[in-house]
Order: C-alpha cells, then structure tokens, then sequence
C-alpha cells in the first residue's frame, strides 16, 4: 500500500470522527501554544539583551595575568617580587590573585595577529576641569579613556580617530557652563591633575562632542557627575605625569586589546594565551555569552512546564486511538482480510496520531502567532521603552518547525501502543466480533 | 487446482481444547464452482478462511496455484489475500460514510495500484450499480450492499472468489438475484468460486458440494471435486 493512500486514510478516519480529533488537536495545541510563546519570549528577551549589548559592543579584549596557583592551601604568602595584588573577585571561576604587568609585557600583545592596538589600562584622575577664559572649575568624577565601539554623541561626534587633545564631555556639564551642547562643541577646556611632585599640572583638550548621561550601556552618569573622556595617546600623557616618581609606575593590572575586527577574537585569544598560559582574558563577548545560557536556561525552564501540558495531551492521543482500535476493530479485520499487511495497518495508526500531533502543533503555532500579533500591537509603546525593540515575543520559523517536528514524534510515540494493538488484531476474530 | 491434504484446526488447549476441522483432505478443480455446505460449528468458515490465508490450521496442507500456502511468507500469504483471493461476507463490512466508488476501490488501494477508477467502474458495471457510485454506503438497499460487497471482491480480478453465506441477510427474492450474480462471475470470469453455507436450495444450484460435519467431510456431490 503507498504511503500516500494511507495517509489519506488516515485523514479520513480522522475526519469521520470530527468532534473527537478537535478535541483531542485542540489539548495538543493548548500546549504547544505554551511552548511557541516561551520560546519566542526567550527570542525576545536575548534579542533586547543584544540590542542593549551592542550599544556598548566594543572590539576590545582586557587581559590580564593570573598569579600561580598555590600548592599550598588557604591564602597566598606575600612575595615582595611577586607584585601580587589582589582585585575584585569577578566569578567563581576567575582567581583572585593577578600579578601586575609592564608596558614591555603588554607591548608584546602589539605583536599578535588581529592585534590592532595594544595599550595598558592607565588608572587616571583629575582634579578639575575649566573652560579656556572662565575661573569656576569644575569636579571630573570620571576620566576614562576613549571606548572603540559606537557611542552616540548628543552634539558634534564621538571620532573613530582621536586627536590627542581631544575630548569628550558628557552633558552634564552643559548646566554648570551654562551652554547648549552645540555651542560646547569646539570650546577649549583646561583639565588639571595632580603630577608626581604633587603640584597641579594642566593639559589643553578642545571638546569635539557631548555624550547623553543617563544610561550608557552599563555605565550611570547621574546628573551631578562629570565625565571626560580622552583618547588612549592623552591618557599615557597624563598617566606619565602623574605616576613617573610613583611606586606604582609601569604596573598596571590589566592591558587592552582593540581587534582588528570581531572574527579575530578567538586566534587572538589562542595567541595571547600562547605568549604565557597564565594571561586571562575577557570581553564582551564573554558576558553576552554568559547571559545568552542564563536566558537560555530560563526559556528551557519555562518550556519544561508547556511539556507537561503536552505529555498530558499525548495521553489524549493513546485514549484517542484506543477508543478508535476498539470502534475499528471490525474495520480492521477487513483491511487484513482483504490482504493489508499488519505493517501497513500499524502504519495507518501511526501516521494517524502523527496527524493529530502536526495539526495539533500548527494550531497552536497559529494562536501563539496571533498572540503575539496582538500582544506585539497593543504594548508596542510600552515595550519600546522597557528596551524591546521588536516585541516581548519574537516567533521564529525555527522554533515553529521544532515544535511541529517534536510533536510529530511525541504523537508517534504516543500512537505506539493503539498502532501495534491494531497491528495484532487477528482478522477472524475481529470480523467475528460483535 | 486447490488441494487440501489432511487439514486440522484445533482452537484452545487442555480441557477447552476444541477441533474445527478434522483432518480434511479433497481437492477442487480450478474455475469450478463449489458449496460448503454445514450447520453452524461445523467446520466449514474454519475450513473457508484456511483456504482464503487468514487462518492458519494447526496441521496438514494446503496447496495453491502450486505451492503450499502456509508455508509462504506473511508477505506473500498477505500478497496471496490481496492479489488471488475475493471475499464476500456475510455481514458486509462497509463503511457507511465511504463512497461506492471508495468502498470498491480498497483492494486496489491495499496492492497500491495507482489508476484505480478504470477497474472500479468496471466491476460496479458488471454488478449493475455504476449509478450509485457516488453514493454513501448507508443510503444503499440490502441487495446493493451485497452488490457493492461482490464489486469489491470482484474487482481485483481474483482467480477464487470465497463467499461466507452471501445471501444470509437478503431477502429470497434478493438472495437469488446475488446467486445469479455468483454464478455469472464465475462462468464469464472462471473465477473459482467457493460458497459456504447452511442453506441447500442453495446448494443444490452448485455442481459441485462437499458436506462438513463435526469437522469431518460426510458427503460430496460432483465432479471437480475429489476426496
């Protein structure tokens, strides 16, 4: 028998028990409308995180060198020459104990394949900041150095390439001097610090472009703060000045890497690693990374409980079809008389609750579309402003297919035990049966 | 030539152990016609469905177009019901919301021919029901449900076609008209036919007969058949 005719069988069985195959589709499809709509809030939820992610996405790598483990347990003996300092714990799997770099250290990173620009993350401050002509100073909370990813400016620009008397401010400096951003643009300023000799030192920068505060990325500018960023030329600048008679010169806990572009990052990586086993790096790749298994493990969480509504709905399946091999039985003996192979009779049961399982899944794969539709529209403001840009639930043909596909099997697998009951059934008997 | 050589059924085991047939041996010349005749528990459906390879018996042979049945394959005593064997029963065993033209069609269906249109309104020409093809089983009359039964045992070609009391649940008048139709097959078509029954107007029509009792053979009447 081809498999076609027993397909189209199937569909008429099926068809000549219609309130029954509803009924027992529509349980299969509450739970498959469960399932479609968490998976497509987990779409939903990694797509706003790489939304926000790619706001501050940075082509950069931090590197830093692990101390060596301690065969012995408990804390660390200090070692003088060691230069161990202890940083933040970061995770638990990362070490606490790091020992601090040189600039020769970190200038063989310069060396790497895929390396464009190496340099050591200089620990800057400044005492104040001034416009050219005007006395009030202000306080610099932050000074930092440039970032290599997009950054938004609210007037004039964020460079790709910096000047090194370049700087940018953020906005909230805009009230203190009492200027509209687009008139800070091209202003000078005059940063002072504190140098070695503990004497206030100053450097002329000229603002090419103010930065929102508020929130950026993962930084908070509150509105009484003050940030000023320069390029990475200025701050070894200032860095000189300020540390050269310091113990501390020349040590620094973590360098930066800026990729030539993002495909890099692994050989890169291998590379560095190659140089000393011991230098541990990260990005922010890492961190999406991190936070793409942790909604991934939420959305398989959540999936868990549309998976018990569907293995409730598959023990419809088996009554179904059992209730459908007893009504049959008769049926059945004639198929077998007239010369269906058991195979064959097996196979018409299958293929009939795989029948029940697909619509079952298209159905709710429908529901859960218009739902999201809906859902989508209406909230479309609200979710816009909670940072998801493109919905709450994001369906994708991939997961609808998995879906489809999934509980084609879990119907096969529950059509097992009806098929082979009918598979079994001697013909005799069955057409003897009263 | 069908010949079935010391053929025993037994059903059950111990104290409810219980013999259908009885070591039952003749033989019956293809293209004849041929009645069973037996009172109920006699053997003789037993005997009709060992024959037609849905029941296998617990000894002896049967041997068909040359070879012994039930030492064939499933596959091929499968292949055997499908392609060389039409059955009519009793109880007409249709489905009340298929079609004449579906319910006709499910042998060919079962080989897996794919034109099957052709050979359906053949056969339901030659039962002279083709004007009710389109219609449902349930809105049919008792003779032309027996007349769609004979369609679809017929429509196959079989070279036996096995009839299990085909006029049991038709009135006489009917009842005679399905003979006739039996009996037309079997003459234009040299089907092998095998009727099993308990009514002797009826198989007195037969040229040949053989009578079963208690599973054993007591008397047979005709030419094409041998003991």
């Amino acid at each position: 028998m081809k498999s076609i005719d027993i397909i189209k069988k199937g569909f008429r069985n099926l068809n000549r028990n219609k309130s029954r195959t509803i009924l027992t589709v529509l349980a299969l499809s509450i739970g498959a409308v469960s399932l479609v709509l968490t998976l497509g809030l987990g779409n939903a939820l990694q797509d706003s995180v790489n939304g926000q992610l790619d706001s501050v996405a940075d082509p950069t790598l931090s590197v830093r060198l692990l101390a060596d483990q301690e065969d012995e347990p408990g804390v660390a003996i200090y070692d003088e020459n060691k230069k161990i300092v202890t940083a933040l714990r970061r995770g638990p799997e990362s070490s606490s104990n790091i020992e601090l770099m040189n600039e020769e250290d970190i200038n063989k990173f310069a060396e790497v394949e895929g390396a464009k620009l190496v340099w050591p993350d200089y620990e800057l401050s400044a005492e104040y900041l001034n416009l050219v002509g005007e006395d009030t100073k202000y306080v610099v909370s932050t000074l930092g150095i440039r970032s290599y990813g997009e950054v938004d400016a609210v007037a004039g620009s964020y460079p790709d390439e910096w000047k090194a008397q370049d700087v940018v401010l953020s906005d909230t400096y805009l009230k203190s001097f009492d200027k509209t951003a687009d008139e800070m643009v091209g202003q000078k300023i005059t940063l002072g610090f504190i140098n070695s000799e503990n004497e206030i030192e100053e450097q002329e920068f000229s603002i090419v472009g103010i930065t929102a505060s508020g929130d950026i990325g993962f930084e908070q500018i509150t509105p009484d703060s003050g940030k000023a960023v320069i390029s990475v030329e200025a701050a070894k600048k200032i860095y000189d000045l300020e540390q050269r008679e310091s113990e501390n010169y020349n040590k620094f806990i973590s360098a930066s890497i800026l990729l030539a572009s993002p495909e890099v990052e692994d050989s890169v990586r291998q590379s560095v690693k190659d140089i000393n086993d011991k230098y541990e790096l990260s990005s922010l790749a890492d961190l999406t990374e991190v936070i793409s298994s942790v909604l991934s493990t939420v959305t398989l969480a959540l999936s868990g409980f549309s998976v018990i509504a569907l293995l409730a709905a598959a023990f419809g399946i088996i009554n179904t079809q059992l209730m459908s091999v007893y009504e049959r039985t008769k049926e059945i003996g004639l198929l077998k008389a007239l010369g269906m192979s058991n195979r064959n009779v097996r196979r018409l049961f299958s293929y009939e609750a795989i029948i029940i399982g697909v619509i079952g899944a298209i159905v709710g794969s429908m529901f859960a579309f218009v739902t999201q539709e809906i859902i989508n529209g209406i909230f479309k403001d609200k979710l816009l402003e909670y940072g998801f840009e493109n919905g709450v639930i994001i369906l994708t043909l991939q997961d609808v297919l998995m879906v489809v596909v999934g509980l084609g099997a879990l119907s096969f697998l529950a059509g097992v035990i009806p098929a082979r009951k009918a598979q079994k059934l001697d013909p005799i008997q069955a057409l003897r049966n009263e | 030539m069908i010949q079935i050589k010391e053929v025993t059924r037994t059903y059950g085991k111990g104290k409810t152990k219980f013999e259908a047939l009885k070591k039952v041996s003749f033989s019956i010349s293809e293209g004849e016609d041929l009645a069973v005749i037996g009172k109920s528990g006699s053997g003789k459906s037993t005997l009709m469905h060992a024959l037609a390879g849905l029941d296998r018996p617990t000894s002896g042979s049967i041997v068909v177009e040359g070879r012994d049945l039930w030492s064939r394959s499933q596959k091929e005593i499968d292949k055997y019901r499908s392609y060389s064997v039409g059955f009519i029963f009793q109880d007409f065993y249709l489905q009340k919301e298929e079609t004449v033209m579906e319910s006709v069609a499910v042998p060919l269906e079962i080989r897996g021919e794919g034109d099957r249109r052709n050979k359906v309104e053949k056969a339901l020409k030659i039962l002279e029901i083709d004007d009710k093809a389109k219609n449902k089983t349930n809105e049919l009359s008792g003779g032309e449900r027996q007349r769609v039964c004979i369609a679809r045992a017929i429509v196959g070609e079989p070279k036996i076609l096995f009839a299990d009391e085909p006029t049991g649940n038709l009135d006489s008048k009917t009842g005679e008209n399905v003979e006739n139709i039996l009996f037309d097959i079997n003459k234009k078509l040299g089907t092998t036919l095998i009727v099993v029954t308990h009514d002797h107007d009826l198989a007195k029509r037969f040229s040949n007969n053989i009578t079963l009792k208690d599973g054993k053979i007591t008397g047979h009447k005709g030419s094409g058949v041998k003991i």
